[in-house]
C-alpha cells in the first residue's frame, strides 16, 4: 500500500493506493492520526484503493471519531467501487461524508 | 367457596394471579427488611441460575434456598418433556420421594398454572379439585397450601415450580412478596432453561455437520489424487451434496496396462456413501488379483449380493486400457453407455450388457475389446446426462456429444480441461462423475480437476500472507465464473475469516497453518478454512461459551452477509477447527 500526502491551502489531502488489509492498516492508522495532529481539514482520497477490509474500515472510523473530538473536518473523497461496497456491507456509507469528487479548489 | 379466574387488581402484566378462596387484600404488604433480604436472595438465585452449567441441579439449589427463606415444608421443580405431554419432578425439598415422578401435563395445580400461564395461590388444597393427590400419596404427607408459578419462555411452557406449606414463626400463610419472589425465580429459570435447550440443539446440529464433514473427508481420500506425470486417463467427480454416491478409480498395473472403474450407488443416503466406500476398496483389492473387467465385475457382484442391504445396488463400468496396443477392454454392469470417439471424430456407444451389481447371484458380465488408437473414451454417471444446461434442458447423451465436439481440436492437450470446465458450469442435482481416456495425448501433461476441488492453498497465520491468498482466490473465482462483485465479496469474507483464525484461534501471528480449499458441490461452492488452533470440546461447551469462541465484530458480519451458510466445526483432520462456508453460483 502506498500513500501520498499533499497540502493545498490549509487542507491536507491523503491519498492511499493499493490494498488496505490487516498487514497495512497499522500504517494507515499512523498516517491518519498523525495528520489529524496537525488539526488541518483532511480529505482522504480512496479512488485508488483496490481492497479494504474490516481493519482498514476500523482505522477510518477511529480517525473519524478523533477528528470529531478535535473538531477537525474529515471527509472521504472519490471512494473506489470496491471500497464503497465494503462501506455498504458495514453500513457505514451513511456515517462518513463521502464526496464524489475532489473539491475544485483542491485539484493540482 | 372457591373462586377461579379472579384477576388480581395489582397485576400489571405477565403471568396473572389466579386466586382461589382468598382475595388480594388478605395478602399482606411486605415490610422493608423482608424486602431487602428477599431482594438479595433473588439476586443470588438469578445469578446462580444464569451462570449454571447444570440448570436442573441449580434449580434444585434455588428451590432449597427459597424453601429455607420461606420456611416451607415442601416444594418441587417440575419440567415438561420436549413434546410438552408430561411433567417430571426434577428436584424437591422436604420429601425426596417425588423426585422422578411423572404427571400428565394437564394434571395438578402445576398443570393448571401452565395451562392458564398464571401463578396459582391455593390456601387449602383439599378444596381444590385439581390438586394431584398422587403426590401426597407418594410422600406420605398432607399438603395444605401451595403457591405455584409456571416456567414460561416466549409463550412456551417449560414446567412449573411449586412451594408448599409455609410454616414460619409468625404462623402466616404465603404472602404477596413470597409469590413475587417465586415469580422472579421462575422468570429467570425459564430463560436459562430455554438457553440451555437452544445450546444443546446447536451443539447437536454442529455435531451432525462435523460427522458429515468427516465422512466427506474420508471419501475424498478414497478417490484418486492428482497424478504427477503425464497421464492419459483423467477422472473428475463433483459431488451434489457433502457426501457422494459415485466412485471412480484408476489403477496402473505392473505390466503397463491401466485398470479403471466408474460406479454409481443407488440411493442418496449415508448408506449409499458407505456402500460406495466399500465398493471402492473392494475394487482395488480385487483388481490387483485379476483385472480382467468381466471377472472383476463378477467377483464384485458376488461379494455385494451377499453383503449388501436389500434393494441397494451399484451400476459400474470396469475396464482395462492398454496404452501400447491402443485398445480398451470394457464390461458394463447396468451403467450408462460408454462413449467412444474415434480419431476422426465419429461417435459410437457401448451400452450395458449385464445387470447392476448386487442384485443377481452368479451373473456373467461380458467383456468387449475396442481399438481406440488416437481416439477417446468417455465414461460418466447419469448425473452428467441429467444435468441441465443454461437452457434448462437436460444434457442427455446427444448434448454430451455436442459438448465434446465443441471443444477445439487444435489444442488437444487443453481439450479435456475445456470439457471439464464446461461440465463445471452445468446445474446438477446428482453427483457428477466423468472418466476420460485419451489415447492421442499420452505424452502431454494434464491439469486434472480432481474431485471438483478448484483450489487448495495454505498459508502461515501471518497478516503478510493474506495478500497472496487473496490473489490466488481471486483468480480461482474468476475462472469459476463469479461476477467481479461477488468475487470481491467472497475474497473479503475469506480474508476476514483468516484474520479471525489468527486473532482468536491462534491468538496472534505465528507459523501455524491456515488452509483454504474451494470445492464445487452441486449448485454451490464450498469454502473450507482449516486451522490447527485449540478446539473447544463440544461436550464441554457451556451455553455462555458459544458466543465467546465465535468472535463477533465486523469481520463475522461480513462473512455471514456474503456467505449463504456458515458452520463452525471441529476439523475432521484431528486437532483444529474447520470453518465451512457456502455460496451459490451467480
Amino acid at each position: 500500500m502506498e500513500f501520498k500526502t499533499r497540502h493545498v491551502g490549509d487542507a491536507s489531502i491523503v491519498e492511499f493506493v493499493g490494498e488496505i488489509d490487516l498487514d497495512q492498516s497499522p500504517k494507515v492508522r499512523k498516517i491518519l492520526l498523525g495528520t489529524l495532529e496537525e488539526r488541518r481539514p483532511i480529505y482522504v482520497d480512496l479512488s485508488q484503493v483496490s481492497y479494504i477490509d474490516s481493519s482498514g474500515i476500523a482505522c477510518l472510523v477511529e480517525a473519524f471519531q478523533v477528528a470529531k473530538r478535535k473538531d477537525v473536518m474529515f471527509e472521504l473523497v472519490q471512494v473506489s467501487d470496491s471500497a464503497l461496497r465494503v462501506f455498504e456491507l458495514a453500513r457505514l456509507d451513511r456515517v462518513f461524508v463521502i464526496r464524489d469528487e475532489m473539491p475544485a479548489e483542491l485539484n493540482g | 367457596m372457591t373462586r377461579h379466574r379472579d384477576p388480581s387488581p395489582q397485576d400489571p402484566g405477565g403471568p396473572k394471579h389466579t386466586l382461589t378462596d382468598s382475595d388480594p387484600e388478605s395478602l399482606r404488604s411486605p415490610d422493608r427488611e423482608d424486602l431487602e433480604s428477599a431482594f438479595s436472595l433473588l439476586v443470588r438465585m438469578t445469578r446462580d441460575v444464569a451462570m449454571s452449567a447444570d440448570i436442573v441441579s441449580t434449580l434444585g439449589d434455588a428451590l432449597a434456598i427459597m424453601g429455607e427463606h420461606l420456611d416451607a415444608r415442601g416444594g418441587s421443580v417440575w419440567l415438561l418433556d420436549e413434546a410438552g405431554t408430561e411433567f417430571e419432578c426434577k428436584a424437591a425439598i422436604g420429601s425426596q420421594a417425588i423426585v422422578g415422578m411423572c404427571l400428565p401435563s394437564d394434571a395438578g395445580i402445576i398443570g393448571r398454572s401452565v395451562r392458564l400461564q398464571a401463578v396459582q395461590v391455593v390456601t387449602d388444597v383439599s378444596k381444590d379439585p385439581d390438586f394431584a393427590v398422587a403426590v401426597d400419596e407418594r410422600t406420605g404427607g398432607k399438603t395444605e397450601s401451595v403457591i405455584c408459578s409456571p416456567l414460561i419462555f416466549s409463550g412456551e411452557a417449560l414446567g412449573a415450580i411449586i412451594i408448599a406449606d409455609k410454616a414460619d414463626s409468625r404462623g402466616e400463610q404465603f404472602v404477596a412478596k413470597d409469590v413475587e419472589l417465586l415469580e422472579a425465580l421462575t422468570a429467570s429459570a425459564a430463560l436459562a432453561l430455554a438457553n440451555a435447550r437452544f445450546a444443546r440443539s446447536r451443539i447437536e446440529h454442529d455435531r451432525v455437520r462435523t460427522e458429515l464433514e468427516t465422512a466427506a473427508a474420508i471419501q475424498r481420500n478414497l478417490l484418486p489424487s492428482r497424478t504427477p506425470q503425464p497421464y492419459p486417463i483423467v477422472g473428475c467427480n463433483i459431488a451434489a451434496r457433502t457426501v457422494s454416491g459415485d466412485l471412480y478409480d484408476i489403477l496402473p498395473l505392473e505390466d503397463g496396462r491401466i485398470s479403471f472403474c466408474l460406479g454409481d450407488v443407488s440411493g442418496k443416503s449415508m448408506n449409499a456413501s458407505l456402500l460406495m466406500a466399500k465398493t471402492a476398496s473392494l475394487y482395488r483389492c480385487l483388481a490387483k488379483r485379476d483385472a480382467s473387467p468381466g471377472n472383476l465385475l463378477a467377483a464384485l457382484n458376488a461379494e455385494l449380493v451377499e453383503t449388501t442391504t436389500r434393494g441397494m445396488f451399484v451400476t459400474m463400468v470396469a475396464g482395462l486400457y492398454d496404452p501400447h496396443g491402443g485398445s480398451v477392454m470394457i464390461a458394463n454392469a447396468g451403467h450408462e453407455p460408454v462413449l467412444f470417439e474415434s480419431a476422426s471424430g465419429s461417435f459410437s456407444a457401448l451400452p450395458a450388457d449385464g445387470p447392476p451389481l448386487g442384485i443377481l447371484e452368479e451373473t456373467d458380465f461380458p467383456e468387449r475389446t475396442q481399438s481406440i488408437r488416437d481416439g477417446r473414451v468417455y465414461i460418466y454417471s447419469d448425473g452428467l446426462t441429467e444435468a441441465t444446461t443454461s437452457t434448462g434442458e437436460p444434457l442427455g447423451a446427444e448434448g454430451m456429444q455436442a459438448m465434446i465436439r465443441e471443444r477445439p481440436p487444435e489444442s488437444p492437450d487443453r481439450r479435456v480441461d475445456a470439457l471439464l470446465a464446461a461440465i463445471q458450469r452445468l446445474q446438477h442435482r446428482d453427483d457428477l462423475t466423468l472418466l476420460v481416456i485419451d489415447d492421442s495425448c499420452s505424452d502431454v501433461s494434464y491439469c486434472t480437476i480432481e474431485n471438483g476441488v478448484l483450489l487448495n492453498h495454505r498459508i502461515s497465520a501471518r497478516a503478510s500472507e493474506l495478500a497472496g491468498l487473496r490473489a490466488v482466490l481471486r483468480d480461482c473465482l474468476e475462472t469459476a465464473g463469479f461476477s467481479p462483485g461477488s468475487n470481491g465479496d467472497i475474497v473479503l469474507a475469506i480474508d476476514e475469516a483468516c484474520q479471525n483464525v489468527i486473532r482468536h484461534g491462534y491468538r496472534g501471528e505465528c507459523d501455524s497453518p491456515i488452509e483454504l480449499s474451494v470445492e464445487r458441490e452441486g449448485a454451490s461452492f464450498v469454502f473450507r478454512l482449516y486451522d490447527e488452533a485449540p478446539t473447544a470440546d463440544p461436550d464441554k461447551i457451556q451455553p455462555r461459551d458459544l458466543d465467546s469462541i465465535r468472535p463477533g465484530g465486523l469481520g463475522v458480519h461480513f462473512i455471514r452477509n456474503v456467505m449463504d451458510e456458515t458452520d463452525y466445526l471441529r476439523s475432521p483432520r484431528g486437532e483444529g477447527n474447520l470453518l465451512r462456508m457456502t455460496r451459490r453460483v451467480d
